[in-house]
């Protein structure tokens, strides 16, 4: 169990080339997309459940490889990502982009969590997820002796880095929001690092209720504002501002250029 | 109050019969919240935090693994929008729970549409070709997982172009199971979707709409006009659209315009 500033951790944990699941759904980590910006991170298999805005800087910045995801674009407006967006439209997203049902990708999470090959999973007739296999070859029909099911492959991300209101040195963190897919997540991934709001002793976390023990925690980040501009339940509310501004300016990719600037590059984080 | 008010207060009704409603995300939210709101109005004694004390009559549940009862503390600015849900944020846990083992035990889906045919499936994936669409849209989240397995869905179209209600979409996001209740509310009216679609409500001045429907084979010889709001009813729905103005809803503040227009 290491603690770790933000830098050192994202220099640790996600060089080139990792698989990287980024949480949480609705309270997404900005603190840590960014500081993959920032150390030029390339070629990343990106997983995020909730794609939002985050995944979208991610594209825009160039360094996503693959992504599975469940949806992209902004959740206020609710307006386009619009990177994601100029890149599946320009054709250079072809075969890169994994369209998961979220109900699959937590399906995944779990074949990877109990070290399956693939879960079983309701099966979705008629819609594109089959008929066009969006998800990019991750499913089929499997037959047994019990009846037929529709699977879909382990999801093992090399690296999950999940956002919690609570933490202490030993790894034991608190999330007071809606789980989505991260305590999943954090059992799949062969790594775990949680940024959270707030280090505390230990009997503070026990009082709250540990989410994720610390036996799935490699690595513990402390960083207040982690998910700026989204909210963190209890502690900030969402940015809408903030969430508009980087609509308005994304449109374009010089708008995003720019903002990319001003908001990441030269916003140096040492914690 | 435009007609985006009174569609908005047709939507609420869907959550105000009560029971456990999945909720999506843009408009259902904001019919979430003008339910909570009116059922709050209604008598319910309010908590400090602005819940009501005694049961909702309905309870929305998000795909990320949450339970909401009453009115949020803020019009959340979307479904993932946690902190705005927190004081009546009581059941928590993940997005399989909802989306797999729940799925089939909600009393009904409330999703929104912004293309959607008369069989009632929804694209919200692109338009054209899937190695370079003309159009990407964002995905369907759990929207698939949970309109797959529901009994009963609500598509809620809160668009000003009749032509989005399609005789098939192009690529389907989300379908419903054979047997489904499934319809739709928009601003014209209410539409039962599926083998064989009828036009339910029609709204005053909405005959193009009609006319529409029935080129798609939507039988329209039943329809009835929709039941008009109550003035606190459409006072309600104008207080939500100027909150969810203030939260970044765009559909909110052109239904405010078209007011003072």
């Amino acid at each position: 169990m290491s603690s770790l500033s933000l830098p050192e951790a994202v220099a640790r944990y996600a060089p080139d080339g990792t698989r990287v699941y980024l949480g949480n759904f609705g309270a997404q980590l900005f603190c840590v997309g960014h500081e993959l910006i920032r150390q030029g991170r390339r070629e990343l298999d990106v997983v995020i459940a909730s794609g939002g805005l985050l995944l979208d800087q991610l594209f825009g910045a160039g360094l996503v490889r693959t992504a599975t995801f469940g949806h992209c674009w902004s959740p206020v407006g609710p307006a386009p990502a619009w990177n994601f967006r100029r890149l599946a439209q320009s054709g250079a997203a072809a075969g890169r982009l994994h369209e998961l049902p979220l109900g699959w990708l937590t399906a995944a999470l779990a074949a990877g969590a109990q070290q399956l090959p693939f879960m079983a999973v309701p099966d979705l007739p008629g819609t594109g997820y089959v008929t066009e296999d969006w998800p990019g070859g991750r499913t089929q029909v499997v037959a047994t002796r019990f009846g037929s099911a529709r699977v879909i492959s382990a999801e093992v991300p090399d690296v999950a880095f999940v956002h919690a209101d609570l933490a202490d040195v030993a790894g034991n963190a608190t999330i007071r929001g809606p789980l989505g897919e991260t305590v999943l997540a954090t059992q799949a991934a062969r790594a775990t690092v949680v940024v959270a709001e707030e280090v505390v002793p230990t009997a503070q976390v026990l009082a709250a209720g540990v989410t994720i023990p610390g036996l799935l925690v490699d690595a513990v980040v402390a960083r207040p504002g982690a998910v700026r501009p989204d909210g963190a339940v209890g502690r900030y509310d969402r940015d809408v501002a903030a969430y508009r501004d980087y609509s308005a300016a994304s449109r374009t990719v010089g708008g995003f250029q720019q903002w990319l600037r001003t908001e990441v590059l030269e916003q140096q984080d040492s914690r | 109050m435009t007609g985006t008010g009174r569609f908005l207060v047709r939507a609420a009704q869907e959550f105000r019969r009560g029971g456990w409603v999945f909720t999506g995300f843009h408009w259902p939210v904001l019919a979430g919240q003008l339910a909570a709101r009116l059922t709050a109005s209604s008598g319910a004694p309010l908590a400090s935090s602005g819940a009501p004390l005694a049961e909702p009559g309905f309870v929305q549940c998000f795909e990320a693994g949450a339970g909401v009862w009453g009115a949020a503390r803020l019009v959340p600015s979307s479904t993932t929008d946690y902190p705005a849900y927190a004081n009546g944020l009581h059941y928590i846990t993940d997005s399989r729970d909802v989306l797999l083992a729940l799925a089939r035990r909600f009393d009904r889906v409330v999703l929104d549409a912004a293309n959607i045919d008369i069989r009632g499936q929804v694209n919200s994936s692109f338009i054209g070709r899937r190695e370079q669409p003309a159009v990407r849209l964002p995905g369907g989240g759990g929207s698939a997982d949970i309109v797959a397995r529901a009994a009963e869905v609500i598509w809620l179209h809160g668009g000003y172009d009749p032509r989005r209600v399609q005789a098939e979409v192009e690529h389907v996001t989300a379908a419903p199971a054979a047997g489904a209740l499934v319809r739709l509310h928009c601003r014209w009216g209410v539409v039962r979707l599926g083998a064989r679609p009828v036009l339910e409500q029609l709204a005053p001045g909405a005959d193009d709409f009609a006319t529409h429907l029935a080129g798609l084979g939507v039988d329209i010889t039943r329809a009835v006009p929709c039941p008009d709001a109550r003035p606190d009813e459409l006072a309600a729905a104008r207080a939500v659209l100027a909150d969810a103005a203030e939260r970044g809803y765009d559909a909110a503040v052109r239904a405010l315009g078209e007011e003072t227009a």
